[in-house]
């Protein structure tokens, strides 16, 4: 009924602490219904984002359904310069980022036909087997691991923390924190994602596609030479990518180094692949500011 | 009929609004979220699908929202607020998805829920 507190009474593994409580995360107690804005704005300011959960109101809380949605929960906190990142289900990491000073908002399911209620775990007492949580008008609510489970697990074990983009939470999985990061780039400014991404390379350098994040964003900025060391590091490990082809052609080209940029778009052409059209556009407008025709628009002969 | 069409153009006109900033992208570079789907999708094909499907789906999403009682402009800001990949499906689930909320009563029967496993697995 619930496999994880029984794992954890076996003991608890190495390098967490007995006892962790973030007794500085705020406290806002919710209004009816808004559990999701208030364990929201916990969170984020917690992180340093000044908000309140009636700030928050409108951009997580669904009247229709008197309640949040995950992937709302996850994109508002995006909204406030923030990453958010949905944990791996197990109470461990959720203990783990407690420790590492990272409060974590999780759903339960308290029973009733509609019973999810979003709250933050902000510690935990393994020698009580207490999970500590800001809940719904509970400043401070001891929850024992096993009933703890037990309405965590209604919701698959659903947790979130959310980050400043350079503090890569102590759980991340390198691809996951990567999705974290795309979603997180489209709604930020080139500043904070060039953060972002050259933290996530600090932790996991062989990444590629990081390296074409930060790589777009030096661009973005006006950091062309910059843009082009990224570039040509994930070229070499990875030369056969269209992408980083593509991108480092571009990149020249911006450059006006059109010249030595042509046979890396040749070759990105070559490699084919779902973005071929884009790849091919950059091609062609190589070769016309090489003031060379492009193939396929020639005049047909008959 | 005059509905139908106002309704049809409305949300067009959202997924274009929400669709436009991302899409003007700086020219000529591919991004992170595109090579990152690229990993998953397998052909040319595969990508102009899901390109399609995350357009439409958008401006679904969109009216989904007001449909639960949130003003246009607001359902535009959340929807862009979304990733393609939280995006996906999203249309269809919304109305099955859980949206944590709790009320009294609910907590009130957590204390009993609390009680009764608290006797069974720490009395001694």
């Amino acid at each position: 009924m619930v496999p994880q507190t029984s794992a954890l009474l076996e003991g608890l593994p190495e390098g967490l602490p007995q006892q962790v409580e973030l007794k500085e995360v705020p406290f806002f107690p919710q209004a009816e219904y808004q559990c999701g804005p208030a364990a929201l704005a916990t969170l984020l300011v917690s992180s340093g984002v000044s908000t309140t959960p009636e700030a928050l109101v409108p951009q997580v809380y669904l009247p229709a359904r008197k309640g949040s949605l995950q992937v709302e929960m996850l994109a508002a906190a995006r909204r406030h310069g923030l990453v958010s990142y949905q944990l791996a289900p197990s109470a461990l990491d959720v203990m783990r980022e407690l420790a590492a000073g990272t409060p974590v908002v999780v759903l339960q399911n308290l029973g009733i036909s509609e019973g999810w209620h979003y709250a933050v775990a902000v510690g935990y007492d393994y020698k009580l087997g207490m999970m500590i949580l800001r809940s719904g008008t509970t400043e401070r609510e001891e929850m024992p691991f096993a009933v703890h489970e037990m309405v965590w697990k209604r919701s698959g074990y659903w947790a979130m923390v959310a980050v400043p983009p350079e503090r890569i939470p102590v759980t991340a999985d390198e691809a996951r924190w990567l999705g974290s990061l795309v979603a997180f780039e489209r709604l930020n400014e080139p500043r904070k994602n060039r953060l972002a991404y050259a933290a996530f390379l600090e932790r996991w350098p062989g990444n590629v596609n990081a390296a074409i994040g930060l790589a777009n964003a030096h661009h973005a900025l006006g950091e062309l030479p910059q843009a082009e060391k990224v570039l040509r590091g994930a070229l070499a490990r990875s030369p056969d990518s269209a992408i980083v082809l593509n991108n480092l052609a571009q990149t020249l080209s911006d450059q006006g180094r059109d010249a030595e940029a042509l046979p890396l778009a040749e070759r990105a052409v070559a490699a084919g692949g779902p973005h071929a059209a884009a790849v091919r556009d950059t091609r062609d407008g190589i070769l016309k500011k090489l003031g060379r025709s492009v193939p396929g628009t020639e005049p047909q002969k008959n | 009929m005059k509905t139908v069409w106002t309704r049809t153009i409305c949300r067009l006109l959202v997924a274009l609004m929400i669709w436009a900033p991302y899409h003007i992208a700086q020219a000529g570079m591919i991004g992170a979220e595109q090579a990152a789907a690229a990993t998953q999708a397998a052909s040319n094909a595969a990508a102009d699908r899901s390109t399609v499907v995350n357009y439409l789906s958008r401006g679904e999403v969109a009216s989904q929202l007001q449909s639960l009682g949130i003003d246009p402009s607001t359902a535009q800001a959340r929807v862009a607020a979304l990733s393609d990949q939280e995006l996906q499906g999203l249309a269809q689930r919304i109305q099955a998805m859980p949206a944590g909320a709790s009320d009294a009563g609910a907590i009130l029967l957590l204390l009993v829920v609390i009680g009764v496993v608290w006797w069974f697995f720490f009395r001694k």
